[in-house]
């Protein structure tokens, strides 16, 4: 995966999940398609709310990290046709999207599993970090 | 043996960066990660105290490792992507 297939600047649009679905699901031999979409959350503590996060990443690394991800998840779930993960880079606001996992295969058991442990692996080894952004404009590295 | 001369890019990330004042530095006649550490621990007193790992040249070191010309470290934080 080229990093401008993995990153993204800015909040995810809502459409790259049907633009995806329309490249990668649309094949006679796909049973199930699993979305996960993680957004950022209004989190609240002593500070104050989080407003937004800046995401930023070691872009070279990430893209070689996904796709040992993708390798992973590929072998062990065979029943799986694809893998595809976009990750925003730069300032997303609460409420709004940040990461896309969309996975497709023969049937539900594995394409849901599959997207799962993609998830996990992803928050393992992608090299990305967040720096949440309080309404009163202080931040915090998360 | 004499102090190496060759120039290493070393890459900052999330709090490093920050806290580093730079994304990215070159630094020259450090032989190996360990040396690389203690150098950049020098201009940035506390490095110690964060949590990080290090990687050459986009692969995860655990243990020191030699470095050369052209060699790309990184200094990573607790990665928090998702």
């Amino acid at each position: 995966m080229s990093r401008e297939e993995l990153l993204y600047d800015g909040p995810l649009p809502y459409r790259l999940v049907a633009d995806i679905m329309a490249t990668d699901a649309a094949f006679d031999d796909r049973g199930g398609v699993s979305v996960f979409a993680g957004q950022v959350r209004a989190d609240e503590d002593e500070r104050g709310k989080v407003k937004a996060i800046e995401y930023s990443a070691y872009e070279e690394m990430a893209g070689k990290e996904c796709n040992e991800v993708v390798e992973i998840v590929m072998r062990a779930f065979p029943d799986v046709k694809s893998v595809r993960v976009v990750h925003s880079t730069g300032v997303v606001k609460a409420g709004e999207m940040a990461l896309l996992i969309v996975v497709t295969g023969g049937h539900r058991d594995q394409t849901t599993r599959a997207c799962r442990q993609t998830l996990e692996l992803l928050k393992e080894r992608l090299p990305i970090w967040k720096r949440e952004i309080y309404e009163d404009d202080t931040h915090r590295w998360r | 043996m004499g102090e190496s001369r060759d120039r290493i890019r070393v890459l900052f990330f999330g709090i490093i960066a920050e806290k580093v004042g730079a994304k990215e530095l070159y630094y020259e006649g450090v032989a190996d990660t360990e040396a690389l550490r203690k150098r950049v621990a020098e201009s940035l007193p506390g490095l110690e105290k964060l949590s990080y790992r290090i990687s050459v040249n986009r692969e995860m070191v655990s243990e020191t490792l030699q470095l050369k010309e052209g060699d790309e470290v990184a200094f990573l934080p607790p990665f928090a992507g998702g």
